[in-house]
């Protein structure tokens, strides 16, 4: 007989694959100007 | 005091951060001998009260070492030190402890190796080592714990395999390896363990098959293998492990198709096994899964039909299909599935329309339907259940009219219509949203009056770009505080630009271009201190520009074109020292070009002042524009000379027509897109140019003397090889590829100076003679050297820019450069730098190029028969697959053309240039340099320089569809404005026989081998393959490695069938 108390330990939280998306397709012109 | 007594003290000496409770209670104490009668902190003993059993400081805040004292306290069951700070090494001594049943450190630092102590743990049942920073191996006497039922050692960095005598822990029900370095493959043993419940070994490095599916995991519940690297499919027999209630195998690369044993599987509540490169149908099986809440197949390549037996998942909430190749119409009967909540089936290829039942799910928040080919209209009455967050669907054939309720239930964030055919108006219930975020509606045929905005610092993005919308911009749009972008481009807008947009301080993007918008710009604009980009042109605005706007410190673009404006450029444009892109076309503005121009170092994309009234000469502080590629100054009163351009190396695109300038014009002006027309004072230096002389355009500097076609083009050609050369060296990044990592048989050297090979090649060319130019690329001349030992070289020459010279950093590139190697691919064998260029000694391709032997056929010469189109197409598909799928980071191409495929002596493709090319990692980046060839470029690199292996993909179609029809890319016998890509999609959509879509198109030198029906069929299927990678849609494109495994199947199909003959 165990004599341990296991504690209720929280379980692995599962992966989850990447969310949906929405359009956000940005403007190129901004895009450039981060890039530089 | 007792042994565990004075053990527990001297564990507290290792401890640095001591708690009260703790500091108070663990003393000694004359009148006791043990720790079990006087309350010691976190101390329970046994019931002789004299030995400690357990030891518990979880969540204390405690830190320091664990002594090695541990291991005195021999009669410990449990040793709980979780969740505090606790760090160093495990000693070993807790092997000592050898009741121990409960052990958990989890939630500490504690770093090194994990002992290999638990030979003599045999009482252990519940092990925890997560989250700390352990590394090395799991030590296999874990195989040793008979009594283990939860073993976590998630989140470290453990290494090498998961060990094969944890099969022997026979009782284990849960185990987390989650999260740290393991590789190798899931031992055999592991699928033995009949009562495991719980399995999570996602995020390491593993690999191997997968072998879940036999009788004993009945008891799996959960099962995560998500992101490792697995070898074949999910397991066939998956659907005996009937307990699963998670399957989560996310980006763990597999291929194949789903089981549908899947089927089996009635108490699963999620399936996610997105992003893999899972193919095939999704089984009807899946709707036996009665349980089912989310199913999550996004992110594969899976095609067909949904079946309409998903309809019975009665609980499903989320259906997650997005990104794959699905087809058809969404059945039904899903629209009926009552608890749904979120259905994501966007970039698909789905069609139908939008049914009415949509509008009865009560609980469907988001509604994500983006580009696919849905069609019809879209229910009236949409939204009125009050539930909906987000629609969004853009990019499909909606027509009717947008329906007035989706914010009914005042949660709608996302209303995103964009690029559909809907008409009417924008409802005016858009007035009482204050929960939207981002508003789309751009393309499409909408019109009327735009309705007023509510007040809301929720929004942050308005595209009502290309519709017919009428009346003022509303000024409500100012009060919407948290606005980044505003396009109301291409309307038919009237009226003044409020000022109330001036208090938009997070604007980013203003585009009010194309409408027919009044009066002056307000200075209030000002306000908008975050500007990048504002674009006002095709208006009829005018005024001068305010100087308040010299705030816009990040600016990055700014267009006036088309206006009324008028006035001196104003002085304080200077301080935009971030400007990319000035165009003020086509106004008023007058006066001189003030010198402060050349203070605009960012300028790059454009600088068009063409069509207004400047005078006087082109300020001699231009020249310091080095970055500058398309300038346009035409039709101006300019006058003086052009040679403050000469410095501008970056340009590739000059216009300085209709003024009237003098004197020379510079040598590197010289090329196609250049324009002088209208200056009849310019001349061309005899020295170096007659390319405009025979245009009979210009007269000459000095004299006459006429020099050959060939020299123009080698000088407009030199003009650009040092602007190339620049970006080369900017753009090239080192570069590893899977087989071209063996260094051993590498012999590409940079060499500065002289070498014995250099002497040679040298001699053989005279010392690059011109007589001995067999090409001019993109990026140099190329000469051909013959050793006379029967060597031949093909030797291109770069000239770098000046301040590149000697660049070690491009040594080390082109050396990698050289370790590139594939059949495929020309091989590059030496490069020298030089102190003007760098030569890059290549194989000589004694065929020339393909489109020397596809369309410079020599009467007399063989016809290149399809068999051996066939192989070339084939071959650049290994090559180029080779670039985009095994070399990391990936290369793209950039310029795939006839002209870049070189013909050995067996008419063996090989990709040339490629190393020229940028090599990029995984995402699409956008850049400026090369910008591939007209009639070649995808359509959506045709206003901006985004490359990405997609627009390899589509230049690589464009050869294809010319192996097939012999025609040019832009051939003589197109109509006007037509290219290949056009002429045939249009030439089959008007031929009846849509079984032979090769028929009408294919190169009448074909006709008689294609008389053989299977050949022909493989042309067939060649040019549907061209017409896949040449989609609009990029995304609707085969990657390379598709296309590969496409010939290669066509390749087998006519070689199954004409085996006896070979």
């Amino acid at each position: 007989d165990n004599k341990a108390k296991s504690k209720k330990r929280d379980k692995e939280k599962p992966s989850s694959g990447r969310p949906g998306q929405t359009n956000s397709v940005p403007n190129a012109a901004i895009q450039v100007y981060k890039e530089d | 005091l007792n042994s565990d007594g004075l053990a527990l003290l001297s564990l507290l000496k290792h401890f640095d951060k001591v708690p009260l409770e703790v500091a108070s209670t663990w003393k000694e104490n004359t009148s006791e001998t043990t720790p079990c009668n006087n309350n010691w902190f976190g101390v329970i003993c046994d019931l002789s009260g004299n030995v400690v059993e357990t030891l518990n400081l979880s969540a204390s805040g405690l830190s320091g070492q664990l002594g090695s004292e541990i291991g005195e306290l021999k009669s410990l069951v449990t040793l709980d030190l979780s969740l505090n700070s606790f760090s160093g090494l495990l000693p070993s001594t807790l092997g000592n402890c050898t009741s121990l049943e409960y052990l958990d450190l989890s939630n500490n630092d504690f770093s090194g190796e994990v002992p290999d102590i638990f030979g003599s743990l045999q009482n252990l049942t519940f092990l925890y080592l997560d989250r700390n920073n352990l590394s090395g191996l799991i030590p296999a006497s874990v195989g040793g714990l008979i009594e283990l039922v939860d073993l976590r050692m998630s989140y470290n960095n453990l290494s090498g395999t998961i060990p094969e005598l944890l099969g022997n822990c026979s009782k284990l029900e849960y185990l987390a390896l989650n999260n740290n370095k393991l590789n190798g493959s899931l031992p055999a043993s592991l699928y033995l363990l009949e009562n495991l419940g719980e399995l999570f070994v996602s995020n390491n490095s593993l690999g191997g098959r997968l072998h879940f599916g036999s009788s004993n995991c009945k008891k799996l519940v959960s099962l995560d293998l998500s992101f490792n690297d697995f070898q074949g499919g999910v397991p066939p027999e998956i659907g005996n492990c009937s307990s699963l209630h998670s399957l989560v195998m996310v980006k763990c690369n597999l291929t194949g198709t789903i089981p549908s044993s899947m089927g089996m599987l009635r108490k699963v509540s999620v399936i996610d096994l997105s992003d893999n490169r899972l193919s095939g149908n999704i089984p009807q099986e899946l709707g036996n899964c009665s349980s089912l809440e989310t199913l999550k197949l996004n992110d594969n390549q899976l095609q067909g039909e949904i079946p309409p037996a998903l309809s019975k998942l009665k609980k499903l909430q989320s259906l997650e299909l997005f990104f794959n190749k699905l087809s058809g119409e969404i059945p039904i009967g899903i629209w009926k599935i009552q608890s749904l909540t979120q259905m994501l089936v966007y970039n698909n290829t789905l069609t139908g329309e939008l049914p009415v039942e949509v509008t009865q799910l009560k609980h469907l928040k988001k509604l994500t339907l983006f580009n696919n080919g849905f069609y019809g209209d879209i229910p009236m009455s949409l939204g009125l259940n009050r539930s909906l967050e987000e629609v969004d669907l853009l990019g499909n054939r909606f027509t009717g009219e947008i329906p007035p309720h989706l914010c009914h239930g005042q949660k709608l964030r996302l209303f995103i219509l964009g690029s559909n055919q809907l008409h009417g108006k924008i409802p005016a219930s858009i007035r009482q949203c204050k929960t939207l975020e981002r508003v789309r509606l751009e393309d499409n045929k909408l019109s009327g009056v735009l309705p007023e905005f509510p007040e809301s610092l929720s929004l942050s993005y308005v595209n009502l770009g290309s519709n017919s919308f009428e009346g003022s911009i509303p000024r409500s749009l100012g009060s919407c505080k948290n606005l980044l972008t505003i396009d109301l481009s291409q309307n038919k807008l009237t009226g003044l630009i409020p000022p109330e947009l001036g208090n938009l301080q997070s604007l980013g993007l203003l585009n009010l271009s194309h409408n027919y918008l009044e009066g002056p710009l307000p200075s209030q604009l000002s306000g908008c201190a975050r500007l990048l980009y504002f674009d006002v042109g095709s208006n009829s605005l005018n005024g001068s520009i305010p100087s308040s706007f010299r705030s816009w410190k990040s600016l990055s673009t700014l267009v006036l074109s088309d206006n009324n404006f008028l006035g001196a450029i104003p002085q304080f444009l200077a301080e935009l020292d971030r400007l990319s892109d000035l165009r003020i076309a086509r106004n008023a503005f007058g006066g001189k070009i003030p010198s402060s121009v050349g203070l605009l170092k960012s300028l790059r994309y454009g600088l068009d002042l063409s069509a207004n009234v400047f005078t006087g000469e082109i300020p001699t502080t231009l020249g310091a524009l080095i970055n500058l590629e398309r300038l346009n100054i035409s039709n101006n009163k300019l006058t003086g000379p052009l040679s403050v351009l000469q410095s501008l190396k970056s340009l590739n695109q000059v216009d300085v027509s209709y003024n009237q300038f003098t004197g020379p014009i510079p040598v590197n002006l010289l090329s196609n897109s250049s324009k002088f027309s209208g200056n009849p004072d310019l001349c061309i230096q005899a020295s170096y140019s007659v390319s405009a002389i025979i245009r009979k355009e210009f007269k000459s500097c000095k004299g006459q003397v006429k020099l050959s076609t060939w020299k123009i083009a080698l000088i407009a050609a030199g003009s650009s090889l040092s602007v190339l050369a620049l970006l080369f060296a900017l753009f090239l990044v080192l570069c590893r590829c899977k087989r071209g990592t063996k260094t051993e048989d590498a012999n590409i050297l940079a060499e500065e100076g002289l070498s014995l090979l250099l002497n040679k090649v040298l001699a053989a060319t005279d010392n690059l003679d011109d007589k001995y130019i067999i090409g001019r690329g993109a990026h140099g001349v190329v000469y051909r050297a013959s050793l006379g030992s029967g060597e031949e070289y093909a030797v291109k020459k770069l000239i770098f820019a000046e301040h590149i010279r000697a660049n070690q950093n491009m040594k080390r590139e082109i050396e990698t450069i050289g370790l590139v190697r594939h059949r495929n691919l020309i091989r590059l064998e030496r490069f020298w730098m030089r102190k003007e260029d760098g030569l890059m000694l290549y194989q000589y391709m004694p065929n020339g190029s393909l489109h020397d032997v596809l369309h410079r056929g020599n009467q007399g010469e063989a016809v290149l028969d399809w068999s051996a189109r066939f192989n070339i197409a084939l071959g650049i598909s290994h090559g180029l697959a080779y670039l985009h799928h095994d070399c990391h980071p990936p290369i793209i191409h950039r310029d795939i053309k006839p002209e870049n495929i070189l013909m050995d002596s067996d008419m063996e493709p090989h990709i040339g240039d490629f190393g020229l090319a940028r090599i990029l990692d995984d995402s699409t980046v956008s850049t400026a340099t090369v910008t591939g060839t007209t009639g070649y470029i995808a359509p959506e690199n045709a206003y901006k320089t985004v490359r990405s292996k997609e627009s390899d993909v589509y230049s690589y179609g464009v050869v294809l569809l010319e192996l097939v029809t012999g025609k040019r890319a832009l051939d003589r016998s197109f109509p006007e404005d037509i290219n290949i890509v056009s002429w045939v999609r249009s030439v089959l959509s008007s031929y009846e026989d849509e079984d032979d879509t090769a028929g009408p198109i294919v190169d009448p030198k074909l006709v008689d081998e294609l008389l053989d029906t299977k050949l022909r069929e493989q042309a067939i299927q060649v040019t549907d393959l061209a017409l896949r990678c040449t989609d609009k849609r990029p995304e609707n494109r085969p990657s390379m490695r598709d296309v590969v495994k496409d010939l290669t199947d066509l390749e087998s199909f006519v070689r199954s069938t004409s085996g006896s003959v070979h």
